[in-house]
């Protein structure tokens, strides 16, 4: 293979880059629109009350105020991802605290906050389900009384009242297998809400124009998606509905589906006017989304020699009030349970469950950070039970290309090898692992490490790429950038399939109007997916511009060369050539007419070997190619205090090939420090139903100041054969590997293992206590 | 609500006189959160922007220090004081974050009165004199004084805080702040604030103060006098450290329960003594 083009591979900043930091970036909120209206929410104050009756009016009195809606003005028209559960407003009942119950837009923003405050809802509380054990209790008063009546995706598996669903992994023999184990370790572990914590609360502006399109400007992870519900909800075709995508201020999952668009379509519909809704920092944490808390039973066992040998894990979700995505987060945590290692019996179950607490939904990781916490735990209470070390352990069952993933999938390409060792040998592990429990000042040092999996490949995309006059490239694509560098990634991948210079490829911010599809800016997937549909794109203009040379020298379009920098000629002939200029003008005023190509897919990998493994109820056929990562980091437990503090950290990652490296380490350092939060930090509470930390000043996420410079991304290249240039994804999985690697490194340094994160002060203090009492 | 811009304290002490539940604005960083949030809502707001001269800090040769009320806590925390006074600019450097250090200010934060915010125990380990303005004239107010209860101060509704003034630090008196946060920028979990005098090794008077561990600034005689007159020895350290876990009444909230704050107690107030000794320690 010839060398790779410039743009592959460089270091580019990004082009948003200058306006963020001058503050000239516009996000939904910054925008205004002629006339346009704003808008405030009523939220509920129970977790669990009918709707007896809305008194709206005072609130229409007001002066100022254009519209009143309530759950009985709207129609009864449901959507959800799998389960039609969601209303724009809360219909006859309220599910959770902070539930929107009714909305108001005014001519102005107090107007329409003082409005709403003066709404008066009479409710019949009900008794809430506010846990995983009283969902699942005999007798539990269902979430949901009208769930036997939604429409659904088929086979969730659900069988017992508020189950959304129920799925399983299975190959080999468990039962039996226990028998060959020569150590066993068993434990349950308890994983925290967290909250997305984007910058950027959530906001959207509608209005329709006098033909009675809908324009949605809102931030969101899919135009497709977005304007896909928006057809569901209001009932419009999706002809008639265009969903636009300002600067996005961050989103990890809480942004995927729909979050107020649909509303704010119903206030710009009986309004006449555009609308705008940005929520609070406080009604984003109520009202929103949040990673799914869970409860994590494993018992995995192991020869003498470290060989792995079996694995039973059984895992129950919280997925609040509302479905979601609960199924797929479910399904894709038990894909992932058996973790990058060659266990021959698994057996892998695990339910998602409704309670009365704000809905869960996708968050960077999408179910695998709650298992991967378990399960890697498990490897390192194994390794400390057979006097091995945990690096060690972790090559030894590691899984290699061409090994099998659970569900029969062959692993297409696996650095996970290349991330331990590179991982172990920069951090110095030998030495630091002699000198676990050492420290000063009534501080003991320990150092961790974590491997894991996630995917890249999944649902369907497109792309295209067209030629202008002057031989430049415009791409268009619908993968929203969050702020991770999609579009710069995708950017440079065209102007490689092109060999051209970067600055000459246009990209423009999703439109559902003006670019092709793309399922979402998720699942670690856009630079793999997208990549690819990309490529596709690029390659069509290629053999465009090929056939154009060939006209133009009368050869065969075989003897063309495409040669960097924009040019095409005769092989073997450098004077003999055209520049995509020349070409592309030809194409425009002579013949054939402007040149555009275009790629489209659906993941085309393995699907999953049903004859292999007993599979049940998981919603996809195939997602896969897989990517893998390990951690070391170093911490210091103050026995004062019970504080854990982060000295270290190395993140290794197969990437297959870095597209833009600065733009991948900005991944693995975001995503390792979200999941640093998630390790000691951040948990969403509730008592009583009643959210008791839903503000910044409660909650809150690590800062610069609060995590080392000392964070080394390590970048490893394995190219993936399908992937564009050979690369694969890099979102997820930073976050994933994070807080067994930390808990892995309290238990060295304290002898502890925490089975419950985040691993707070006062739960580290409190462990501290309690093995001192031993 | 009504916004006032005087110029001069008696005009501003007249406007707070005048409006029943007036309050005083400096730099807003916990007012306007408190308005934001709807926990107040008062008639008039009287501004201190324009009142000339409180935004002074002075040092006086003999040590002393007088520091107006609109000194904010940027300045202070880029301030280097003398002895144990030093334990102001320390803790001031931890209030929150720059842009709110910026414009928040010294008077404001100690009026503001919440127990868990850095600056009222500094204050009171320093033995601050705090000059109260009414329409009856001045009046000092010791700091320790000053705290009556949650986010309640001595003050009453039409005086005003105008200038905080610190005794001459003895010679061989050191102070150091010990915060302990979820994160940077948060409020204490626990704080500890210290002002040791030194002598030869020996501590001839301490003052410690806990934040964050009862409704106003924590200090008790007793623990004081356990470490009066030792040299600082790890068990006169624990003595004072359990005496001020015993009178501890902290609140349950986020940052922890008053279970684990008060069980802290004791090793905070071993590092927070120990940072002042080694003060003593390092070449000048």
């Amino acid at each position: 293979m010839k060398g790779l083009p410039e743009a592959i591979g460089a270091r580019l900043p990004r082009r948003d880059a200058a306006d963020k930091l001058a503050g000239a970036a516009r996000y939904t909120d910054d925008l205004s629109r002629p006339g346009m209206l704003h808008a405030a929410i009523l939220g509920s104050p129970w977790p669990s009350a009918r709707i007896l009756g809305i008194d709206t009016a005072a609130a229409r009195a007001l002066p100022g105020v254009r519209a009143v809606l309530t759950g009985a003005d709207l129609p009864d028209r449901r959507w959800g991802l799998f389960v039609y559960d969601e209303t724009p407003l809360a219909a006859g009942v309220v599910r959770y605290v902070g539930e929107p119950v009714a909305a108001v837009a005014a001519a102005d923003l107090a107007t329409a906050r003082a409005a709403a405050a003066l709404i008066e809802v009479d409710y019949e509380e009900l008794t809430p389900v506010l846990s995983i054990e009283a969902a699942l209790e005999d007798g539990a008063v269902p979430v949901h009384r009208e769930f036997g009546s939604y429409e659904k995706r088929p086979d969730l598996g659900f069988e017992r009242v508020n189950e959304i669903a129920r799925q399983e992994f299975s190959e080999g023999d468990v039962e039996a297998a226990w028998a060959d184990c020569d150590v066993i370790v068993e434990g349950v572990y308890q994983v925290p809400s967290q909250s997305h914590v984007y910058l950027e609360p959530v906001s959207a502006i509608a209005e329709f124009d006098r033909a009675g399109k809908l324009t949605v400007r809102s931030a969101n992870q899919s135009v497709n998606k977005v304007q896909a519900t928006l057809s569901r909800a209001l009932d419009l075709p999706m002809s008639k509905i265009r969903v636009v995508t300002p600067a996005v201020g961050g989103a990890f999952g809480g942004k995927s589906g729909v979050t107020v668009q649909p509303l704010v379509a119903h206030l710009a519909r009986v309004t006449g006017r555009p609308v705008k809704l940005t929520l609070t920092r406080e009604e984003d944490f109520m009202a929103m989304r949040r990673r799914h808390p869970a409860v994590v039973r494993v018992r995995t066992g192991a020869k003498a020699d470290g060989t792995l040998i079996a694995r039973d894990l059984d895992i129950v979700y919280d997925g609040g009030a509302y479905a979601e995505d609960s199924p797929a987060v479910l399904g894709f945590g038990l894909l992932m349970a058996r973790g990058p290692y060659a266990i021959p019996h698994c057996r892998l179950r695990g339910r998602a469950v409704y309670t009365n607490r704000l809905r869960a939904a996708g968050f960077r990781g999408y179910g695998n950070p709650q298992v991967t916490f378990a399960t890697e735990a498990q490897i390192d209470e194994l390794a400390d039970r057979l006097g091995l070390d945990p690096v060690e352990l972790r090559l030894k069952n590691a899984v290699e290309a061409g090994g099998r993933w659970i569900g029969g999938q062959t692993i297409t390409s696996c650095g996970l090898r290349a991330c331990l060792t590179e991982a172990r040998d920069t951090s110095g592990w030998a030495g630091k692992r002699r000198d676990g429990g050492i420290g000063a000042g009534g501080k003991r040092r320990g150092v961790g490490v974590s491997a894991f999996a996630h995917i890249c490949g999944l649902l369907g995309t497109s792309a295209t790429v067209r030629l202008l006059e002057d031989g430049t490239a415009a791409l268009a694509h619908s993968a929203v950038d969050l702020g991770q560098g999609a579009e710069a990634a995708l950017a440079q991948i065209c102007a490689g399939a092109l060999d051209i210079d970067v600055d000459r490829v246009d990209s423009a911010p999703a439109d559902s109007g003006a670019a092709p599809y793309n399922w979402s800016t998720g699942g670690s997937r856009v630079t793999y997916m997208v990549g690819r549909a990309v490529m596709q794109a690029a390659d069509a203009v290629r053999q465009q511009i090929a056939r154009h040379a060939a006209e133009t020298f009368e050869c065969a379009p075989g003897d063309i060369e495409i040669r960097p920098g924009g040019r095409a000629g005769i092989v073997g002939v450098p004077e003999r050539e055209l520049s995509f200029g020349e070409i592309s003008l030809r194409a425009h005023y002579r013949t054939g007419g402007p040149i555009i190509g275009s790629g489209a897919l659906v993941y085309d990998g393995e699907a999953f070997d049903y004859k292999e493994a007993v599979i049940r109820n998981y919603p996809f056929e195939r997602v896969g190619t897989y990517v893998f990562g390990a951690h070391v980091v170093e911490v210091e437990v103050d026995t004062v205090t019970g504080k854990v503090e982060i000295l270290r950290a190395w993140a290794a990652h197969d990437v297959g090939r870095a597209i833009n490296p600065t733009s991948v380490e900005g991944q693995i350092l975001g995503g390792f420090v979200q999941g640093a939060g998630y390790a000691l930090l951040e948990e969403m509470l509730w008592e009583d139903g009643q959210p008791v930390n839903p503000s910044m000043m409660d909650y809150k996420v690590f800062g610069a100041l609060d995590l080392p410079l000392d964070i080394h991304p390590i970048i490893v290249e394995e190219p993936e054969p399908s992937g564009p240039f050979g690369a694969k994804g890099i979102g997820e999985p930073p976050l994933v590997g994070a807080a067994p690697a930390i808990a892995n490194a309290v238990a060295h340094a304290t002898g502890l293992r925490l089975r419950t994160i985040p691993m707070t002060p006062e739960r580290v203090l409190d462990a501290l206590a309690a093995a001192a009492e031993r | 609500m009504q916004l006032f811009h005087p110029t001069t304290i008696d005009e501003a002490v007249a406007l707070l006189a005048a409006h029943d539940e007036a309050r005083c604005i400096a730099g807003g960083q916990s007012l306007v959160a408190m308005l934001n949030l709807g926990l107040l809502d008062p008639p008039a707001l009287v501004s201190l922007r324009k009142v000339e001269g409180l935004d002074r800090l002075t040092r006086h040769a003999d040590g002393s220090v007088a520091m107006g009320a609109a000194v904010t806590q940027a300045a202070l925390a880029s301030t280097d004081l003398p002895g144990a006074l030093a334990v102001l600019s320390e803790a001031a450097q931890q209030v929150a974050h720059p842009a709110i250090r910026n414009f928040g200010t010294v008077g404001g934060a100690l009026c503001h009165a919440d127990p868990a915010a850095d600056l009222p125990p500094a204050f009171v380990a320093a033995d601050a004199r705090l000059t109260a303005i009414g329409p009856d004239g001045a009046r000092s107010i010791r700091a320790e004084d000053f705290f009556l209860d949650y986010l309640t101060t001595a003050l009453a509704e039409d005086e005003i805080l105008t200038e905080i003034r610190l005794p001459p630090p003895p010679p061989g008196s050191v102070g150091a702040y010990h915060k302990f946060a979820r994160v940077d920028g948060d409020y204490a979990t626990v704080s500890v604030a210290v002002a040791l005098t030194l002598e030869d090794g020996i501590c001839r008077a301490a003052r410690v103060v806990l934040g964050s561990c009862a409704a106003q600034p924590l200090r008790l005689d007793a623990a004081d006098a356990a470490l009066a007159d030792t040299q600082l020895d790890s068990d006169a350290v624990a003595r004072a450290g359990a005496l001020l876990q015993d009178s501890a009444e902290p609140l349950a909230d986020m940052r922890g329960s008053a279970d684990y704050r008060r069980r802290i107690i004791p090793g905070l107030v071993a590092r927070a003594v120990e940072a002042a000794r080694a003060r003593s320690e390092a070449p000048a």
